[in-house]
């Protein structure tokens, strides 16, 4: 420091004694309510809720932001959306982490090359970048994630201004086989909207629709509505593939084929079907029947009277669809099986019908690969790659190399990811929950994003970032029609909604229209009818597929399949500490990634579970702990996709193994149509490494029931025929549930309520966005995977996999939360009642008086307590996150579902308030609320009208879990049913 | 052991309580050593968190529960000893009654530590003591836990006193040794003075000693069975397979004897070389040791026999399946170790050459001692690692805070024997004194119409001879009766019933203190219970606030603690202990081998007292002024 000027001193006096007034320890002031001025309509303690639009995937769906004290605290589904209609998956719940990411990127970096990165002032970065743009003289590229709507207007203006070319939009899993086949059938490269819930009968040729396909919580409500138990009647589903996926669990009948018979058990379906029309069918489709070879599903292991019975099926059911291609799938067989799954479609009149292409899906924007690879080709070495939220250099390894030959690399982006770490710039952009925006995911459905709270960090929405940098670049952007260029982005937003309302809703004010739009969601719009015809080129395209996959040599080759898990999707949401520790539902892992190996292939490889080998593709090779299940096919391996990553964060960092490194497409090698061997995925070699580590699995992972009919299947023969009322009779947590033969106390009773819940079985899926609903809502502490392996996960609410008896194949998900039982074993074993009933009936905690014996837990059958081992202590800023209305515990003592109490108590006052009772319906836990598949029924036992009282008292498919014990829980579950008929 | 005279016993007894060597010394820092490592453990763990353990959900109690339950089982053995053989006048007992008794008195504070050191949140810990506190809430008495509480509680208190009280004449014994040896000044005169409260022997105080003796025998014997049972309870009122059976208390009594006994034999034969107590504590104790553990080696092995019987015959799922992994599992290694360690090992002492070769013994000991740990180890860890719901299921391996504190426990109670042996006679010294007399067994029937002696005030001048044996003693006793002086106090290292008939003294109104005791305390337990569960108003489990049948136990454990307090109370006001004053005329001598008898008189009848007592042939006689 030089002189020090009186200037200086002054500063410093001033800030001094102000420290010095409020006390250095001061709070900071937005850990309270941050406003000085406080924005209208805000209450403090009171919740707001805004409508926005998730963005963690293309799908789309509309959210509801709970809004407290200037911080959003929960994300659920907005009611009123067309896609989710209030439901919301684990990693929509979990853009809250993102947004309060501990390792979110908080100021503008620059990373001089060859040198340390540092952070700038967003005035230099705009003014830098803008130069360099300007030097490019023309030589920019535009690479960002799938956009629609105004962002992708400001991109289309900022390439044309000052670029080369359109923007590329990039998505891992940009369904390129099922898009070509579409293309290839009918001449329409789009995604349909499949109306599963017109569904009779769904047929999957391996497409993992529950968890991450194209749309999965939209796919699993109408799944839910078609295969639920109503009245004795179910719709069916059956699942062919290779893996025993979350979605094949959910299959009436899983048909376990090589990776690639998909498509020859669909071709032969297709036979058919075509045959059963007859005369029927158009000639086109005739003569491609023809052409299929017959006995074509007997080479996947399927005989011909299975094929015949589904073709039956398919065609006979009121509604049925046939859904095909794996999410990452690429190969040629993967196409081969869209195109058949497109054709029986069509050939059972399905398309218009149960298949729409009329709200065909945005993904249908994003680039194939070999655009991609043409673009990266030619990318100049001194131009300047602008990446928008895409991680290429994660999800196609070979990309990095281009990306780093690119001249002056510019990362937008919420997080230092992969590619990132490549670019010179990288300038933070707001959260999708920060920032003002639109998104399409689906023709007509308009949805509009807009800032729930003010910005964590120093960032700024990635329209203003193109704007500003046009607009330093000299080529200052305006919207098409607009008099003057555009002052940001929320004013180009705006125009684009004006002229939408005009178009929409004429009679209605600009400003209504916005207003009304904001609150909705956005606004959804009816699409003119397309009418399809399948083309004539159709009949002859598919012959390659029909090849058998050529053999395998030697015992440690192996066909892949690669999936992508419903909790990590394609990876970008790694870093989020709920989606690490909820399990994958199948597999029971998390924090990790491992492969499945068939136990006959194992054997002949000496692998036992734990073993990590090396898997090698012709792309690159991964290394992964094995897993040894009948759930793959012979001679198959599987592993998921989104882990194994070398930046993002430190849940994600040095997790796991990439396996995208199998799947890499350099431009110009395989690509979908090219491969030439019937492939989904190829093939890989299996090196053991000698090396040991087993995979983490949450508790013991141990999915076999050992005959104690934990969770159980009722045949659809027998459910058919019973009438409400029948069925178990079970011991109900009411005075009536008192047994003078089994019940040592008289009865006790309830005042006005008694919660109880019904669990249908049937529904469940096993996505487990409850479990992480029930981390949002209650605190509930992520405790990494050293800890989950020690036993010590804090889950109030688990969703257990089990196996049926005697059927490894078959497979049901439990979602376990405390029963409340009304003879609850962990209450009187508690000596200084920490562990009591309320007078709702509900098994409360008092955290307050809890002193930690742990007896209570060692009492509890179900095993639903979760004890704090340790100091959980929540990382800033993800302690924004956390729900006031719920106590954050402290070490020692035990915790526990409590029905959400605050939501229960939120009912009563607000019933109180407007002096009447709870209505049914009226309280709604959090993991009922997210459900996409309507599994939970909430409700008070004592009210004889209320829905979870008629389910608990007469669906014939109600059983108490361990009844035995006479706990007398609160939460019935509704057995699954079991297709035992035709 | 019968041959020695009074003063050889003395010596060998109270002979060990010199300055001890160095070698003592290093293990005293050895064992300070480790308990203060575990102490560092266990500050770690309470700062951390309950997560530095090897415990999880569904293990929610593992080692240190293990602990308890070993502990507070090897507690009971010395209660049994002293309290269940002196009821059934059993001989052997009084040479290892002692260290017997100090065993259990150690044992359960080391126990006591566990539940302590396994709580979440032991900076609330007493949250669980039934106390009237501010925020109106008590504890729930229904709670196995509460019952835990009270029955080790009450078992820790019972024990302590029962000690001490039987410690009380042998004080008196070393008081006088020290003083004659060193001197009143000595600290351990002193200390040993104030310890004794005063206790001289006189007949007057033997009398109400060994009836409230027999009262805290009477009262620790069922203590001593309800303890475990308790203890047993806290795994048999849950629902655990494996836990929920009605067998475990039986199972876990005869189980703590087992290992308390064993306990026994692994101590006191070291304790007998090192402080060469060979003449007093032979052979044939340990034998009779030896031998009743053949009693608990069977009921033990019914226990395993019966245990899986039982789950078989149960036709319960959930029983034979654990049954099954219990002898299948990751567990199965520690479970094929107990019949093993805990039948066949002791089940060698059905030959009498094994029963008396001390080598033999100490290794069977040790052996039952590991066994009973790891039997406590497969049903704490075992139930809880393998419940309901198979996806629970885990594997508990323990971490070193655990380790570490489970060998400081050890080192802890080891701590406090070593201590015991330097500072306090090892051996029931009267009562091995009034074995070697041989008295009549029964006691003397008073003659019908005699008029009590009155009791002798403490100041009070007369005549004392001094005998060399009781009969003397008795003999001069007889005509003092006859004469005309009314006033007379005996003295004597060991208590003589005769006396007492011969004086006119009935049964002592101690028994009056000690039932009006027992009442309170279970009228006070259920009002206890009934009334903090009316208060509280609370539904646990579904059992109705107030619930008769749990609070038995809290009714049952006030009866022991207030009536062993009343009998306490009684035996210090009627035998005026408290204060260490003697009275006028005592002789060292009278805790040694002497026996005396006080003629209280005024100066001016000396003489002719003097005269009586002499016709009985004393050793010496004196006046007392």
């Amino acid at each position: 420091m030089g002189k020090f000027t009186r200037r200086e001193f002054l500063g410093w006096a001033a800030g001094g004694g102000t420290a010095m007034a409020v006390g250095l320890g001061v709070k900071r002031p937005d850990d309270l309510i941050p406003y000085v001025a406080p924005p209208e309509k805000i209450i403090p303690g009171t919740v707001t809720f805004f409508a926005t639009t998730c963005r963690e995937c293309p799908a789309g769906c509309g959210m509801h932001l709970w809004h407290r004290d200037g911080r959003v605290t929960k994300a659920e589904g907005n009611p009123g959306h067309p896609v989710n209609r209030g439901a919301l998956c684990a990693r929509g719940q979990s853009a809250l982490q993102g947004l309060y990411d501990p390792d979110r990127l908080r100021r503008p970096l620059f990373r001089p090359k060859g040198g340390e990165p540092q952070t700038v002032k967003w005035a230099r970065a705009i003014d830098e970048i803008g130069n360099r743009i300007k030097a490019a003289r023309g030589s920019v590229h535009v690479l960002s994630d799938l956009q629609t709507g105004a962002l992708s207007e400001v991109m289309e203006g900022f390439a044309a201004a000052v670029g080369q070319g359109p923007p590329l939009l990039y998505e891992p899993f940009s369904y390129e086989p099922l898009r070509a086949a579409h293309q290839a059938v009918f001449g329409l490269d789009a995604i349909p909207d499949y109306r599963l819930d017109r569904c009779e009968f769904v047929i999957s040729f391996g497409a993992d629709f529950l968890e991450t396909w194209v749309s999965n919580v939209e796919l699993a409500r109408r799944f839910a509505e078609m295969h639920a138990c109503r009245d004795g009647r179910v719709g069916r589903f059956v699942y062919v593939g290779p893996r025993l996926s979350m979605t094949a669990a959910n299959a009436d009948e899983f048909l376990q084929v090589p990776p690639g018979a998909e498509t020859h058990v669909a071709l032969a379906m297709l036979k058919a079907v075509v045959e059963l029309l007859g005369e029927k069918a158009d000639e086109k489709l005739r003569a491609r029947a023809k052409a299929i070879p017959a006995g074509i599903a007997e080479r996947a292991g399927v005989a011909a009277e299975r094929i015949a019975a589904l073709a039956k099926a398919f065609l006979e059911a009121k509604g049925s669809a046939a859904l095909a291609c794996p999410v990452a799938g690429f190969g040629s067989a993967a196409a081969g099986a869209a195109e058949a799954a497109a054709l029986l479609n069509f050939a059972a009149g399905r398309v218009g019908q149960t298949v729409d292409f009329s709200r065909p899906h945005a993904l249908g924007r994003t680039a194939s690969g070999k655009a991609m690879g043409e673009f990266l080709k030619a990318l100049p070495s001194g131009g300047v790659l602008i990446v928008h939220n895409a991680n290429p250099a994660y999800s196609r390894p070979w990309a990095a190399e281009s990306i780093r030959r690119a001249g002056t690399v510019i990362y937008l982006g919420t997080m230092i990811d992969e590619t990132a770490e490549l670019a010179d710039w990288v300038l933070p952009t707001d959260s999708p929950l920060e920032s003002w925006g639109d998104y399409e995911p689906q023709a007509g459905f308009h949805c509009l994003m807009q800032p729930t709270m003010s910005r964590v960090c120093d960032t700024r929405s990635p329209g203003d970032i193109l704007l500003a940098l046009a607009r330093e670049a000299d080529r200052p952007l305006a919207r098409a029609g607009a008099e003057k260029p555009a002052a940001d982005f929320h004013g180009w937003l705006r125009q684009r909604w004006a002229e939408l309302g005009k178009r929409l809703a004429p009679s209605k004010p600009v400003s209504d229209f916005w207003q009304e739009s904001l609150r909705a969601g956005g606004v959804w719009e009816e699409p003119p009818p397309v009418t399809v015809q399948i083309s004539a080129a159709a009949a002859g395209t598919v012959a390659a597929h029909e090849q058998p996959a050529t053999e395998r040599t030697g015992a440690n080759a192996a066909d892949l399949w690669v999936w992508a898990p419903v909790t990590l999707f394609d990876g970008r949401v790694a870093n989020r500490g709920w989606l690490q520790e909820t399990p994958e539902p199948v597999s029971y892992v998390v924090w990790g990634t491992w492969v499945d190996v068939h136990p006959k292939q194992a054997a002949a490889l000496g692998l036992s579970p734990g073993d990590v080998v090396r898997l090698t593709a012709a792309a690159g090779s991964v290394e992964a702990p094995v897993r040894v299940t009948g759930d793959v096919a012979e001679n198959t391996v599987a592993i998921p996709l989104g882990q194994g990553h070398t930046a993002l964060g430190r849940n994600a960092k040095n997790c796991g193994a990439n396996a995208f490194r199998l799947l890499a497409t350099p431009p110009g090698a395989q690509t979908w149509a090219g491969d030439g061997g019937g492939h989904v995925f190829g093939r890989v070699t299996i090196q053991r490494t000698g090396k040991h580590s087993d995979p983490i699995l949450l508790s013991s992972g141990e999915q076999t029931q050992h005959g104690r009919k934990i969770l159980q299947w009722a045949p659809l023969s027998k459910v058919r025929t019973m009438k409400p009322g029948e069925g178990d009779k079970l011991i109900l947590p009411l005075p009536e549930g008192y047994g003078a033969q089994d019940d040592l106390y008289r009865p006790h009773t309830y005042k006005e309520h008694r919660w109880a819940m019904v669990v249908d079985l049937q529904r469940c899926i096993g996505c487990g966005a409850c479990a992480v609903a029930c981390y949002a809502e209650n605190n509930i502490y992520v405790v990494g995977a050293e800890q989950v392996r020690r036993g010590r996960e804090m889950p109030w609410l688990h969703v257990v996999p089990y196996r049926q008896e005697g059927n490894l194949r078959r497979l049901g998900f439990l979602p376990l939360l405390c029963q409340h039982c009304d003879a609850a074993p962990c209450e009187p074993v508690c000596p200084v009642f920490a562990s009591v009933h309320t007078d709702e009936g509900l098994n409360a905690q008092v955290y307050n008086r809890c002193i930690g014996t742990r007896y209570c837990s060692n009492n509890c059958p179900y095993k639903v307590r979760r004890f704090n081992w340790l100091n959980w202590e929540f990382d800033e800023p993800l302690n924004y996150q956390l729900n006031p209305e719920v106590t954050v515990r402290v070490r020692g003592v035990m915790e526990k579902c409590t029905f959400c109490i605050q939501r229960i108590r939120r009912a009563g006052s607000q019933a109180k308030r407007e002096g009447r009772k709870i209505r049914d319906g009226e309280v709604v836990p959090a993991c009922a609320q997210t459900c996409p598949a309507g599994v939970f029924t909430f409700g008070d036992l004592l009210n004889p009208e209320s829905k979870v009282a008629r389910l608990t008292r007469l669906d014939p498919r109600r059983y108490h879990l361990l009844e035995t014990l006479n706990t007398k829980p609160a939460v019935t579950y509704l057995r699954r049913v079991e297709v035992d008929e035709t | 052991m019968s041959d020695l005279t009074f003063n050889e016993i003395n010596d060998d007894v109270l002979g060990p309580l010199r300055t001890p060597r160095r070698a003592y010394f290093i293990v005293i820092a050895i064992l300070v050593a480790g308990i203060s490592w575990a102490l560092v453990a266990w500050i770690y763990q309470v700062r951390t968190g309950m997560g530095v353990t090897g415990l999880s959900i569904p293990v929610g109690w593992a080692v240190y529960i293990t602990n308890f339950v070993f502990w507070v089982g090897i507690a009971h053995s010395g209660t049994l000893i002293s309290a269940i053989l002196h009821l059934v006048r059993s001989k052997w007992r009084t040479a290892v009654s002692r260290s017997a008794e100090a065993m259990t008195v150690f044992a359960v504070m080391t126990a006591g530590l566990f539940p302590m050191v396994h709580l979440g949140r032991v900076w609330v810990f007493y949250y669980i003591i039934p106390y009237p506190s501010e925020r109106q809430l008590w504890p729930d008495f229904i709670s196995p836990l509460i019952w835990d509480v009270c029955a080790v509680g009450t078992y820790f208190t019972v024990s302590t006193i029962f000690w001490y009280v039987g410690l009380i004449p042998d004080l008196a014994a070393a008081r006088d040794r020290y003083e004659s040896q060193h001197g009143r000044g000595h600290p351990r005169s002193r200390a040993y003075r104030w310890l004794s409260l005063g206790w001289a022997g006189a007949g007057s105080q033997w009398r109400h000693y060994g009836r409230a003796y027999l009262f805290f025998a009477a009262l620790a014997t069922p203590l001593v069975v309800s303890v475990h049972s308790v203890v047993s309870w806290d795994f048999a009122v849950a629902n655990l397979p494996g836990w929920h059976t009605t067998i475990f208390a039986p199972y876990f009594v005869a189980g703590a004897i087992h290992s308390g006994l064993a306990m026994v034999l692994t101590l006191v034969i070291p304790m007998r070389r090192l402080l060469k107590l060979e003449r007093v504590i032979t052979v044939d104790h340990f034998e009779a040791v030896a031998q009743t553990m053949i009693v608990t080696t069977l009921i033990v092995a019914y226990a395993y026999v019966i245990e899986p019987f039982i789950s078989w015959y149960s036709g319960d799922l959930y029983e034979q399946q654990f049954a099954l992994w219990r002898a299948t599992g990751w567990i199965a290694p520690l479970f094929w170790a107990l019949p093993i360690l805990n039948v066949l090992a002791p089940l060698a002492f059905l030959l009498k050459k094994v029963r008396r070769n001390l080598t033999a013994l100490l290794a069977i000991s040790i052996a039952v001692n590991v066994g009973m740990w790891l039997e406590r180890l497969v049903i704490v860890a075992g139930s809880t690692s393998h419940d309901f719901l198979p996806h629970n299921w885990f594997t508990y391996v323990p971490r070193w805070p655990e380790v570490s504190i489970s060998i400081g426990a050890l080192a802890f109670f080891l701590f406090w024997f070593f201590g015991f042996t330097k500072l306090v006679p090892t051996v029931a010294l009267s009562d091995v004194k009034a074995l070697a007399m041989r008295q009549r067994e029964h006691e003397a029937v008073l003659p019908p119409g005699t008029t009590p002696a009155p009791r002798v005030r403490k100041a009070q001048t007369g005549v004392l001879a001094v005998f060399r044996d009781g009969d003397g003693l008795l003999a001069a006793l007889r005509k003092v009766r006859e004469s005309t002086f009314r006033e007379v106090e005996t003295y004597s290292p060991v208590r003589l019933k005769e006396p007492e008939a011969i004086l006119g003294r009935g049964p002592s109104p101690v028994r009056l203190w000690t039932l009006f005791g027992a009442i309170c305390g279970c009228v006070g337990g259920f009002a206890l219970a009934i009334g903090s569960a009316l208060v509280n108003s609370l539904i646990a489990g579904g059992k109705h606030p107030v619930s008769i049948i749990p609070y038995c136990i809290v009714g049952f454990e006030g009866a022991i603690l207030i009536g062993t307090l009343a009998n306490l109370t009684g035996v210090l006001w009627h035998c005026r202990l408290g204060p260490p004053s003697l009275p006028a005329g005592y002789d060292k001598r009278f805790t040694r081998d002497r026996f005396g008898l006080l003629v209280a008189c005024g100066p001016e009848e000396f003489e002719k007292a003097r005269a009586l007592l002499e016709s009985s042939a004393p050793d010496e006689v004196r006046m007392v002024r």
